[in-house]
């Protein structure tokens, strides 16, 4: 089995599991019955989650007859017609983590500070993430960015920044 | 009619309100070009600029915005695969591979034209058949709305690429997300868990921004470094007359679907953009070219959206209800500056009427020299170098998630959808359909709730009503279509697979 069907696979059964739980455990305990509609809020809850299993079903069963017949082709086949396995990225990319974790620092501290102390701070973390080297680009754009950004959103816009 | 158009004229046509439609335009050009900030926004800012100003000439500028948000939205969209306002989304499936493969002037190019087309004509439709039209929106109640939306469904089909079964995944989760919020009939919590934040549900623009701009932001986190060529948006390419014909029928198409569509109350541009997309891929003679950089796509996407100006306003002047949520604040804008709409504007206020027409019709002649000039300057944009440009677009998104509703849960919302938009072009599920799942299912629940509410239950409602049961009836032909069309090609590579064995 290739690498893309091992995945569709996984992603198959996680979805699978997903319908499922959300079927017996989270629509009951989370989607409050009412009986004075004709169709009950739990109707489309419900009915979501019986197609999302009912596709994750069909994609696992797709997955596994596309590979059986796959590799029954390729048995057949010349070895340079067979497919070789692609080579994934790894998901464990740190940039993207630590960029995801830079995001999340900015919107906590979004809340303790001032939108003009942590915005240039956080312009300058993402730009040392995509590898920017000028030191002239962090002391002109960061404050430069924030500066502008207030200047439209909270002087010209009036929409309140904190 | 010809006389009352040439009065309007007339009165539109002085320095005051030429200078308040142009500037009108630009205001609403640079606000649609910010993520964040939407024509809704723009109009309700303008609005108490306007208090002191005559009628006209306030109508002159708030038209002037509207359009001008209506294009400007195709910007950022086209350029950094984030939509500038919710139409602008469809937009992004082929504007933003064009800007990829180094023709991001083209694209801005032909979003440009296809906008003035869609919103010239739809305007000239408001002017000449608008009572008419008015008329056939009223014939549309929840039954209609339902069917259209079951019709609308077969449009994941056109935007799911090689894997329909991962494209209905992905619209069926985009429609377990928007269920999140109070039920719109009971208003009992519906996966809230509890918090208050989420009783209103997910704001689009905070998963437009999630879905598509942070994950595209932290995709690009793995370009750097790499041997992989960085992705830098060449500004090349201009728009052909020649390209500009060819995609006038994707154009015309979008602009009857959009003022259609615009004119239905409660719609907005968002399913009008979508359904032209379909309809121009179908009709196309090279679909399997959509989503990867047709022009043709970047053509009807925005002329469904910009046609659906002209159709918001038919019901708005002519019954006084507003066709979306824009309308709806410019229907404030009317009762600000004491004027009743209805059918009794067109006899009792004929001078204002035709004014507003010239105004939109001026607003357009100038939107191709306000937006070249506007494509100019967002176009320095693609000279930033990557390690600046995604940073800094990463900055403006979460300011124009947190102007929304001053909310830092809007920005964990928006985060959340980033990782989903960024895991899911990892395992290779596409984002339209989620997006139209996401999009579909409020407007198609409450319509087929309350449709069920007044045929007691019965779902004889949907076959019985005329409209509702030729939306049905396209939607089954839609599909019997879908099915045959992948069936004969999924049988084509089999046969191709076979004989390459034999041989």
């Amino acid at each position: 089995m290739i690498s893309s069907e091992r995945r569709d696979l996984c992603v198959g059964l996680v979805l699978l599991v997903g319908a499922l739980f959300l079927c017996f455990l989270v629509i009951p305990f989370f989607v409050q019955q009412d009986s004075t509609s004709v169709m009950s809020p739990r109707f489309f809850p419900y009915f979501s989650a019986a197609v999302l299993g009912l596709l994750s079903a069909l994609l696992i069963i797709s997955t596994l007859i596309s590979s059986r017949r796959r590799a029954a082709e390729e048995e057949h086949a010349l070895p340079t017609e067979k497919s070789t396995a692609t080579t994934q990225r790894p998901w464990y990319m740190w940039r993207t983590w630590l960029a995801v974790a830079a995001l999340c620092a900015y919107f906590v501290c979004f809340d303790y500070f001032d939108f003009l102390v942590v915005t240039p701070f956080a312009t300058a973390a993402l730009m040392l993430i995509f590898g920017e080297k000028k030191i002239l680009s962090y002391l002109i754009i960061a404050p430069g960015i924030t500066i502008v950004l207030y200047l439209l959103f909270e002087v010209v816009l009036k929409v309140p920044l904190d | 009619m010809f006389h009352d158009i040439i009065l309007g004229f007339s009165l539109i046509l002085n320095f005051t309100n030429i200078l308040g439609i142009i500037g009108g335009t630009f205001f609403g050009v640079i606000l649609g070009a910010i993520p964040g900030l939407t024509g809704t926004m723009g109009m309700a800012l303008i609005i108490p600029l306007t208090y002191t100003l005559s009628p006209i000439t306030a109508f002159a500028i708030l038209m002037g915005t509207f359009k001008g948000c209506l294009y400007g939205g195709s910007i950022p969209a086209i350029l950094i695969n984030t939509p500038g306002t919710p139409a602008a989304c469809v937009t992004i499936f082929d504007g933003y591979p064009l800007a990829q493969k180094g023709q991001a002037g083209k694209a801005l190019g032909m979003a440009l034209w296809a906008s003035v087309i869609g919103d010239g004509l739809s305007t000239l439709c408001l002017i000449f058949f608008a009572v008419s039209l008015a008329q056939v929106a009223l014939k549309f109640g929840p039954p209609e709305y339902a069917t259209l939306i079951v019709f609308s469904l077969t449009i994941v089909a056109g935007v799911s690429g090689e894997s329909i079964l991962k494209g209905l995944i992905a619209a069926t989760l985009g429609f377990l997300f928007a269920i999140v919020g109070l039920d719109p009939i009971t208003s009992t919590p519906r996966f809230t868990f509890g918090m208050v934040a989420l009783f209103e549900g997910i704001n689009l623009m905070v998963m437009l921004i999630g879905l598509f701009a942070v994950s595209e932001f932290l995709v690009q986190t793995e370009n750097i470094h790499t041997s992989r060529k960085q992705f830098v948006p060449k500004f090349k390419g201009t728009i052909t007359l020649r390209e500009l014909i060819k995609c006038l029928p994707a154009i015309l198409k979008g602009t009857a679907i959009g003022t259609v569509l615009g004119a239905i109350p409660g719609l907005g541009a968002v399913p009008s953009a979508f359904l032209s997309y379909s309809e121009a891929q179908r009709s196309s003679k090279h679909p399997e070219e959509f989503g990867k950089g047709a022009i043709e796509g970047v053509a009807a996407a925005e002329a469904g959206n910009n046609a659906t100006c002209g159709g918001s306003m038919i019901p708005l002047l002519a019954l006084g209800v507003p066709g979306d949520v824009t309308a709806a604040v410019l229907l404030g804008a009317f009762l600000i500056h004491g004027l009743t709409l209805g059918p009794t504007l067109f006899t009792e206020q004929t001078e204002f009427v035709y004014a507003l027409f010239a105004a939109l019709l001026v607003a357009i002649a100038f939107l191709p020299i306000v937006g070249r000039i506007s494509i100019y300057f967002f176009g320095l944009m693609t000279r930033v170098p990557q390690s600046v440009l995604f940073p800094v677009t990463a900055i403006l998104c979460v300011v124009g998630g947190y102007g929304f509703n001053s909310s830092q849960d809007d920005l964990w919302l928006m985060l959340i959808f980033g990782l989903i938009g960024y895991v899911m072009r990892k395992i290779d599920y596409p984002l339209a359909p989620f997006l139209i799942g996401f999009i579909l299912e409020p407007i198609g629940e409450i319509a087929i709730r309350q449709s069920l509410a007044l045929s007691n239950g019965s779902l004889f409602i949907f076959v019985t009503r005329p409209i509702a049961a030729l939306f049905l009836g396209l939607a089954a032909l839609a599909t019997v279509v879908i099915y045959r069309v992948n069936f004969k090609k999924a049988k084509a590579q089999r046969a191709s697979k076979g004989m390459v064995c034999k041989t």
